[in-house]
């Protein structure tokens, strides 16, 4: 269980835990021999290679679909019989120039497209660093609430974690924070940095997401919820 | 696009039917995206590819898949295989017999909460469109609806939203989440400055050996 720093509105903070409410089911796959059902192993194998990938052999026919079509039907270059279905283990990454040598300095850029595929910016690659680390500043309580009904009319929730205590006294920092919230029938906007407004982001390279508690309230128990939300519910023509 | 038909059965004697084409909603074309390019010195873009061990064989990023093998090494067909899945506790189990798309048939729609909206890892969202959309977000409203999706045969029924903003109707498919609930502490009694006593001089053994 990940434990997260967590302020009030009061600036009052406590470490508490913080764990994902969606569990995966697992599958599993067998196969029948005689009266057994066996589990199945699994191996990645190869489909086809580079020098008979579609791209390249379109590029050996200078971008021509009907010579590269005919040549197929002639001498099956697309399959490379040896090679395709082997089990493959380990995979190194490298980067090949248009005529498939190997380059080994190789410069990053990251591009931002706008919604009708034009370059926004383009820039350095930048990775987000992770702030709702139990040694960064308190993932704060803003102050700034929304209907429960508003904010799923207007956010697509993505993401929902638990936000539990740790000892007693934690148990009850985040039932009157629950409890405030229930009796509002809001949700309130949470945010990380120095001044509790940034976006969050769970670990290193991961997604910015605005995040939303919520907090519910029964006879002898509660939850406390921390919704997040990287888009709005909207339609694309708008 | 697809088309799909809900009903809403107000009792027994009356339902609604509505028809609606369904189309999913990219994030990209609402935000815009990102992504790395690779360039060598001169400032030519180059491929990100794959070697195998051997260094040998060179393939491209989707150029190879995950197959299964029985124990002396021959390819399985994944429809001939037993699924055996992880017990949990859908909102929407399948029937048996069950095998059908959600745009096979009439979906029906029961009333839902935002909690249960909430209790949704939303993977997909999808806009309704065509001739009867008004009418279906004039019966929507504020309200929220839910009901069993399955986009393909076969495939496990996600639980599915269906609601309305201002001018647009939308369906939101997703997992479902089972957060726990947290015990409230036992309310204890207090005690007060008064109940306090006072230590006396020997009280306390200091022949701590």
């Amino acid at each position: 269980m990940r434990l997260i720093n967590l302020s009030d509105c009061n600036n009052l903070n406590a470490t508490v835990a913080f764990e994902n409410t969606y569990h995966e089911p697992k599958t599993e796959y067998r196969y029948r021999k005689g009266n057994q059902e066996i589990p199945v192993s699994q191996s990645r194998i190869l489909k086809s290679t580079e020098a008979t990938s579609i791209n390249y052999l379109l590029r050996q026919c200078d971008g021509n679909a009907f010579t590269l079509a005919q040549k197929i039907m002639q001498s099956d270059i697309d399959v490379d019989a040896e090679r395709v279905g082997m089990k493959l283990k380990e995979l190194r990454t490298v980067f090949v120039d248009g005529s498939g040598n190997l380059v080994f300095n190789v410069a990053h850029r990251e591009f931002l497209y706008n919604t009708d595929g034009t370059v926004k910016i383009e820039r350095e690659v930048t990775e987000t660093i992770g702030n709702m680390n139990v040694d960064d500043k308190p993932v704060s309580m803003s102050g700034k609430i929304i209907s429960k009904n508003e904010a799923v009319h207007r956010y697509v929730f993505a993401h929902h974690y638990q936000i539990k205590p740790i000892n007693s006294l934690t148990n009850k920092f985040l039932f009157d924070i629950a409890k405030e919230l229930s009796e509002l029938s809001s949700m309130m906007y949470v945010g990380a940095g120095a001044n509790g407004d940034e976006p969050l982001v769970l670990r290193k390279g991961g997604v910015k997401y605005h995040g939303f508690l919520e907090g519910r309230v029964f006879q002898n128990s509660y939850k406390l919820l921390l919704h997040l939300t990287n888009c709005e519910l909207k339609a694309v023509n708008n | 696009m697809p088309q799909i038909t809900f009903v809403f059965k107000e009792n027994y004697y009356s339902q609604k039917i509505f028809s609606a084409n369904i189309s999913v909603v990219d994030r990209k074309k609402l935000y815009g995206w990102t992504e790395v390019k690779h360039f060598d010195e001169r400032g030519n873009e180059v491929k990100k590819i794959h070697l195998d061990s051997s260094g040998i064989v060179k393939m491209e990023e989707k150029s190879t898949s995950f197959q299964f093998f029985d124990d002396d090494g021959n390819v399985l067909n994944k429809a001939d295989l037993i699924v055996k899945k992880e017990h949990t506790t859908f909102m929407y189990p399948r029937a048996p017999d069950d095998n059908s798309s959600s745009f096979e048939g009439v979906v029906e729609l029961c009333y839902a909460g935002t909690d249960s909206l909430l209790d949704s890892e939303v993977d997909s969202v999808y806009e309704l469109s065509g001739i009867q959309t008004a009418a279906l977000r004039d019966f929507v409203g504020n309200k929220i609806f839910s009901f069993p999706f399955a986009y393909t045969r076969h495939s496990d029924y996600k639980s599915a939203f269906l609601l309305a903003t201002d001018d647009r109707v939308f369906v939101l498919t997703g997992g479902d989440c089972h957060p726990s609930t947290v015990e409230i502490n036992e309310e204890k009694q207090t005690v007060s400055p008064e109940d306090f006593i006072k230590l006396g001089e020997d009280e306390l053994d200091f022949n701590l050996m």
